[in-house]
């Protein structure tokens, strides 16, 4: 399976080495006072994000190697198409009091008829916004005056900021509103090891060049972010301008080598580890990965997992003084995710399998980044293990510290990129999604309709395994006994319109592993008060998660789904009192390369049974295939809708 | 004796055995709370802490200002979701901390006393103020811990009136005290806005107020009634002896604050020659009606005018000068309603400035003047007693007695149009200012048809059974300042929600055309959809022609629900749908239920090749107590049954 999404990076350090531009010196300055033709012909169209605003020229200088302070130039020229933009004209430039000083403003608005209304420096008012003893932070503000739609606002300012450097800048170039021009020259202080990163977009000129001490980067006509629904992380898609300073020496590929290194750790089991495996008394002449499998039980079992306590167990060892003491998770009995992971990565290779710890991101919010030297991108581990005498040795990847069963991953790191830690250094490797088969719910629902002028009502139970309902275990398994009804409720759908009468879930002891929940509620909707000849049940409802609605027309990012899955669902509805099935809807089947629907309705007990499977069978679907995707959505969607249609008896 | 030296002898010893290392660093005030702190509760708490003690002490000084002394205890009952408890005071330029401190004592642990440096953040979402909370913070609290916090502020305030809300910020209080202390020869005066009505006791110059057992209201979602109005609170003024030399305004009544703001108002919505030439503007191809004309000046100020609130010492109360606020065309409430007057007396409309707390349902006490009844400030437009008023802005007309009959005016909020007012005005108590005369009015559109949900569907089943239809929405009132906020907000969201909601209705529609017209010159938000739609899924193929009729009636879910479901403000909707096709001759139906506060009605027929069908609900009061459910269930299910009275239609 190919990775989700990728990019092309410029990226570099600035230790004074390579090849240089001549020259990349710029002048942060005023604009124009006058509003060119171009810009007065500006019109907002939603479709290219320019309904609001527009953001005519955005730079910075930020010179960190000023005499040990820093001086930061800022620039904004922005034509304002809309009420709702005018706030853009509220200035707001935060510093250290008594340490920063702003040295230089300007602030106009530029009106359709030639009017320029000037708001000088000594009209900026001061707020100070934070104050810690004798030092804070004061907030210059300034409300550019006269902004009406049709407007061009220019603004700019310089502050010195004393012995002041950031350490890590992000600027994302794709953001609400459309970029005319953007330049960012940044000269990093001397004392450090910087880098820079430059994650181009599509269908805009951005460019990175340096001479020996900074770096200027360039960009034009930068379109405004498309966001859609089920769209990848915007971090992840975004052109942006990465400025950092980091640890260390060398490249790239230093960075990762010795970061990997670090994490790999020895290949040696410790002791107590190797006693411990040997007390699990496996078999040694089973095969490796039955063995694996096992010990991976037994460590679920022996090792309570501290990053997955429940209220209650939080609760009790708050006041407890006699929580378990050692270094070592084995000894202690318990331990943090992390730790887990660690023993199990342990444990594998005390059984002689290759064992690997592997860091990752989790791709709702970002992807691993090669070219941006930061181990802050990574918020998981996983472990990668495999016979390394095997014909064909493959890694399975396992995830103890989150209570999934063996081979299974938190769906949130899979379908992407992550860090293998080996004592060789880095090795990037992909963590494939699971199948849907692996994540499954199973809903059988009981609707009754009932007496005329009664409610109608239902109960469900739906068990899910594997990824489905991930979060919802967890909350569950963590929140007080009030949250966790309400929980409850809400997943049992508690919503208007709808009372729920029951919402159960067995207490499981661990967050992980099947999940149960029971479902009773009482419809608002009553039966008709009089005899009817025809009654139409709509049988979609709060049991069926809806299926997202995929708008026509263009569509700009792939399509993402959290995780492959299959959902099956009964639905039996009894007759409405005097009253019996009409029709039999006709059995739909829906093939796609998406995923297979099915939905048969047969007559049973004298009501109707709905039978329902939907298996999503891909992780990602780019846009090329969108409007596929979209008709078979459309496709289930009306299916759906299709009514239970009962008849008045003679 | 001897056996009761020793028991006295025991008592210290175990005192100083067990007392003296957890509590020796706290105050008197706090030891004796520690000393008596109930035990914690087994299993895990509902709440994560209470508070034990909550103590508020206003003393006014006799030069005017007032010194408010506060303490506060709580307990933590379960492990807290932060390691830090906080509290703070708000304080502005006018006032002066004297005292901030804090005292933690962790489950069987010694006590602590906050160290470390005063620490303040500015408070407040306006682009300027003085708001400062002054913050303690006690780290490394834990399950058991108890906390303390005392504070001291001397304040030289704007009035000498203050609202004290009994509030443990998310937490219940065990009990909660509030005093005053006033120099000889002061009155001070109170009124409960909510809570229990609990008399004060009076010792001298002293008055107490003691209230226990305060739970915040069960939590519910949706269709609730104001954050703002869920606390016990109080209203106090105090009120200096005739001839005393204070500098701090105080009302004796109503109309003296009204007339204190006219002072501080003077000259503030005068008109200069810039101003008469915007409203000369404004009213361009407007028409001679004055109506109208106050119309189209209200549009240029609320929509020329962004909203900037500079709140800073009597910047709070005073309006800046109109002229400076069209030159910098940036202002608060009550700096644009200063520029609307003033643009109004250019054409010679006369208008008066109408206080008005915009957030809170209750702010104002008959005995009780107190400028911080008020947070809004909005405009009241004389009208011409000569001049019929267009229907379209009938519902934002109020009688003002002796000043006359106003057309109210809210330029603050941009998505209202002149004519209507929004729902979080409606039905409040506010002040006309007019010096001497000033009065409470009832604010308007209190009536059903003030808030307003029309759509008209015209469609046509062709003989290949695919539908074509043309759905109108007109919205009136507060629904039409909500959908034109979406509008302006976001065009392109708003056409996909529409779309989205339009496609849910009827599976496989195509939405040929979206058109809006965000704001009639009568106030309303118009949305015109063309749509084709395969016949809805179904054997045999139906139509319901007034499908989804009762969607706009908001709802929430009542099971659990353990406080009253407030409406923002009453509704009418109605939903009418002509079918042209091949119908069977159908009986002409009709249904009609109505409950107290609630009516709903429904009638359809055909006419050789004509569907009709027409719905309509009209919802006159807000507010079901948790009692009423039942009868909030029968209004619901009207509206349900009245949009399915009608037998699906099979097309021929």
């Amino acid at each position: 399976m190919p990775h989700l999404f990728g990019s092309v990076v410029l990226a570099g350090t600035l230790l004074g080495s390579g090849a240089f531009a001549a020259s990349i010196d710029i002048e942060i300055k005023p604009g124009p006072t006058t509003m060119s033709a171009a810009e007065r012909a500006l019109e907002p169209d939603p479709a290219a994000g320019t309904e609001h605003a527009e953001i005519l020229v955005m730079e910075f200088e930020r010179d960190e190697d000023y005499r040990l302070n820093a001086l930061y130039h800022v620039h904004y020229r922005i034509k304002i198409h809309s009420a709702e933009a005018r706030d853009w004209a509220d200035v707001e430039i935060p510093h250290r009091t008594n340490y920063d000083q702003l040295q230089r403003w300007w602030g106009r608005t530029i009106l359709l008829d030639g009017t320029v209304l000037e708001l000088t420096e000594d009209q900026l008012e001061r707020q100070r916004s934070a104050r810690v003893g004798s030092t804070g932070e004061t907030v210059a503000k300034a409300a550019l005056p006269g902004v009406v739609p049709g407007c061009v606002i220019d603004y700019g300012f310089t502050l010195k900021l004393d012995r002041a450097y950031m350490p890590y800048q992000e600027i994302r170039l794709q953001r609400e509103a459309p970029i005319h021009s953007f330049r960012y020259r940044w000269k990093p202080t001397r004392e450090l090891g910087a880098a820079y990163r430059v994650t181009p977009g599509v269908g805009f000129e951005l460019d990175a060049r340096r001479d020996k001490d900074s770096v200027l980067v360039t960009a034009k006509d930068v379109p405004a972010l498309v966001y859609e629904p089920m769209m990848p992380p915007p971090d992840s898609i975004s052109a942006s301008v990465v400025f950092y300073y980091y640890d260390g020496s060398g490249g790239l590929k230093d960075y990762w080598t010795l970061k990997a290194k670090r994490r790999a750790g020895s290949e040696r089991p410790p002791e107590v580890v190797r006693r411990a495996v040997t007390e699990i008394g496996l078999d040694p002449a089973s095969p490796l990965d039955d063995r694996l499998r096992s010990a991976y039980a037994w460590l679920l079992r022996r090792i309570k997992n501290t990053n997955r306590l429940t209220m209650a167990e939080v609760e009790s060892r708050a006041l407890d003084e006699d929580t378990p003491d050692g270094t070592n998770a084995l000894a202690r009995g318990e331990g943090s995710a992390g730790e887990i992971d660690r023993l199990f990565a342990d444990v594998a290779r005390a059984l002689g399998a290759e064992a690997h710890l592997v860091l990752a991101t989790n791709r709702t919010r970002r992807l691993w980044d090669q070219s941006l030297l930061s181990m802050n991108q990574f918020s998981e581990m996983v472990v990668a293990v495999r016979d390394r005498d095997a014909a064909k040795p493959e890694y399975t990847f396992v995830d103890p510290g989150s209570g999934l069963p063996y081979g299974e991953l938190p769906w949130w790191v899979t379908g992407a990129s992550a860090m293998m830690a080996t004592k060789d250094g880095a090795k990037e490797i992909f963590l494939p999604p699971g199948p849907a088969s692996q994540n499954v719910r199973e809903t059988r629902v009981a609707v009754r309709l009932g007496e005329l002028g009664e409610p109608i009502t239902a109960s469900w139970t739906v068990r899910a395994k594997g990824q489905i309902g991930t979060d919802d275990r967890t909350r569950l398994h963590r929140s007080a006994p009030d949250e966790r009804q309400r929980l409850l409720d809400t997943l049992c759908g508690a919503q208007s319109g709808i009372e729920v009468l029951r919402a159960e879930s067995p207490e499981s002891e661990t967050s992980q592993g099947e999940m149960r929940v029971d479902c009773e509620i009482e419809f608002e909707q009553r039966m008709p008060e009089d005899k009817l000849g025809r009654f139409r049940w709509d049988a979609r409802g709060v049991w069926i998660d809806s299926i997202p609605d995929l708008r026509p027309g263009k569509r700009h990012h792939p399509v993402v789904f959290d995780y492959p899955y299959v959902d099956l669902m009964t639905l039996d509805c009894t007759a409405p009192s005097g009253m019996h099935p009409g029709a039999v809807p006709e059995p739909i089947q829906l093939d796609s390369p998406f995923g297979r629907y099915q939905r048969r309705v047969s007559i049973v007990d004298g009501g109707f049974r709905v039978e329902r499977k939907l298996a999503i069978i891909v992780l990602a679907v780019p846009p090329s295939d969108y409007d596929a995707l979209r008709g078979f959505h459309d496709a289930i969607a009306r299916a759906d809708a299709e009514p239970l249609d009962f008849l008045g008896d003679e | 004796m001897t056996m009761n030296r020793q028991a006295v002898a025991f008592g210290l010893a175990t005192v100083l055995f067990v007392v003296t290392p957890s509590f020796a660093r706290l105050p008197d005030w706090a030891r004796q709370i520690a000393e008596r702190a109930p035990s914690l509760p087994e299993g895990v708490s509902p709440d994560e802490r209470h508070v034990l003690i909550q103590e508020t002490n206003v003393t006014a000084e006799a030069d005017g200002r007032l010194r408010t002394h506060r303490r506060v205890a709580e307990q933590f009952l379960r492990v807290p979701s932060a390691p830090d408890a906080t509290d703070a005071v708000i304080v502005d330029d006018s006032s002066k901390v004297i005292t901030a401190r804090g005292w933690h004592v962790p489950y069987e642990g010694r006590s602590e006393r906050s160290i470390g440096l005063a620490v303040e953040f500015s408070v407040g979402n306006d682009f300027l103020n003085d708001s400062r909370a002054r913050v303690v913070s006690l780290d490394g609290v834990g399950k058991g811990s108890l906390v303390f916090y005392e504070f001291e502020v001397l304040d030289s305030p704007f009035s000498l009136d203050l609202l004290h809300v009994f509030s443990g910020s998310g937490a219940p209080i065990a009990r909660a005290g509030f005093e005053t202390r006033v120099p000889p020869g002061w009155t001070v005066r109170h009124a409960w806005l909510r809570g229990a009505d609990v008399p004060p006791t009076v010792e001298g110059n002293v008055m107490r107020w003691e209230l226990s057992g305060i739970r915040l209201p069960p939590r519910a979602t949706g269709l609730t009634e104001p954050a703002g109005d869920t606390h016990p609170t109080l209203v106090v003024s105090f009120t200096p002896p005739d001839g005393a030399a204070i500098k701090t305004p105080h009302h004796r009544n109503w109309q003296a604050l009204g007339a204190w703001f006219d002072e501080i108002s003077a000259g503030r919505s005068d008109a200069t020659a810039a101003i008469e030439a915007a409203a000369w503007t404004a009213v361009e191809g407007a028409g001679s009606g004055r109506v109208q004309r106050l119309a189209a000046m209200a549009r240029f100020v609320r929509d020329g005018v962004r909203y900037v609130a500079k709140e800073i010492g009597i910047g709070r109360f005073q309006p800046r000068p109109a002229d400076q606020v069209l030159g910098q065309r940036h202002g608060d409430c009550k700096d644009k309603a200063a520029l609307l007057r003033a643009m109004l007396a250019t054409q010679g409309i006369p208008a008066f400035p109408i206080l008005v707390n915009a957030s809170r349902e209750k702010s104002i006490a008959d005995a009780v003047p107190a400028i911080s009844a008020f947070n809004h400030v909005i405009l009241g437009v004389a009208l011409d007693p000569d001049e019929a008023i267009p229907d379209w802005a009938g519902t934002a007309v109020v009688d003002a007695g002796e000043i006359g009959r106003l057309l109210v005016v809210d330029v603050t909020d941009d998505r209202t149009a002149p004519g209507w007012l929004p729902g979080y005005l409606v039905g409040k108590s506010a002040l006309v200012v007019s010096g001497g005369r000033s009065r409470f009015v009832r604010l308007p559109g209190e009536a059903p048809d003030a808030h307003r949900i029309e759509r008209d569907v015209e469609g046509v089943v062709e003989p290949d059974g695919r539908l074509h239809f043309t759905r109108t929405t007109r919205i009136w009132g507060e629904p039409a300042s909500d959908a034109r906020g979406a509008w302006r907000r976001s065009t392109k969201n708003w056409r996909a929600r529409s779309e989205h909601a339009l496609r849910d209705e009827w599976p496989g529609a195509t939405v040929q055309a979206l058109d809006v017209t965000p704001e009639t010159s009568e106030g309303a938000f118009v949305e015109v959809v063309r749509i084709a739609a395969p016949l809805p899924p179904g054997n045999p193929p139906m139509i319901v022609p007034l499908a989804g009729a009762a969607e706009d009636l908001d709802r929430v879910s009542l099971g659990r629900r353990e406080v009253a479901v407030v409406y923002p403000h009453p509704i009418k909707l109605s939903f009418t749908s002509r079918w042209k096709g091949s119908f069977p001759i159908l009986e002409p139906q009709s249904r009609s239920d109505e409950g107290e506060g609630w009516k709903v009605a429904a009638e359809i027929n055909t006419e050789g090749d004509l569907l009709r069908a027409s719905w309509e609900a009209r919802l006159s009061r807000r507010r079901f107590e948790v009692a009423e459910f039942e009868e909030l269930k029968r209004l619901w299910t009207a509206a349900d049954r009245a949009g399915r009275l009608m037998a699906p239609l099979e097309a021929r």
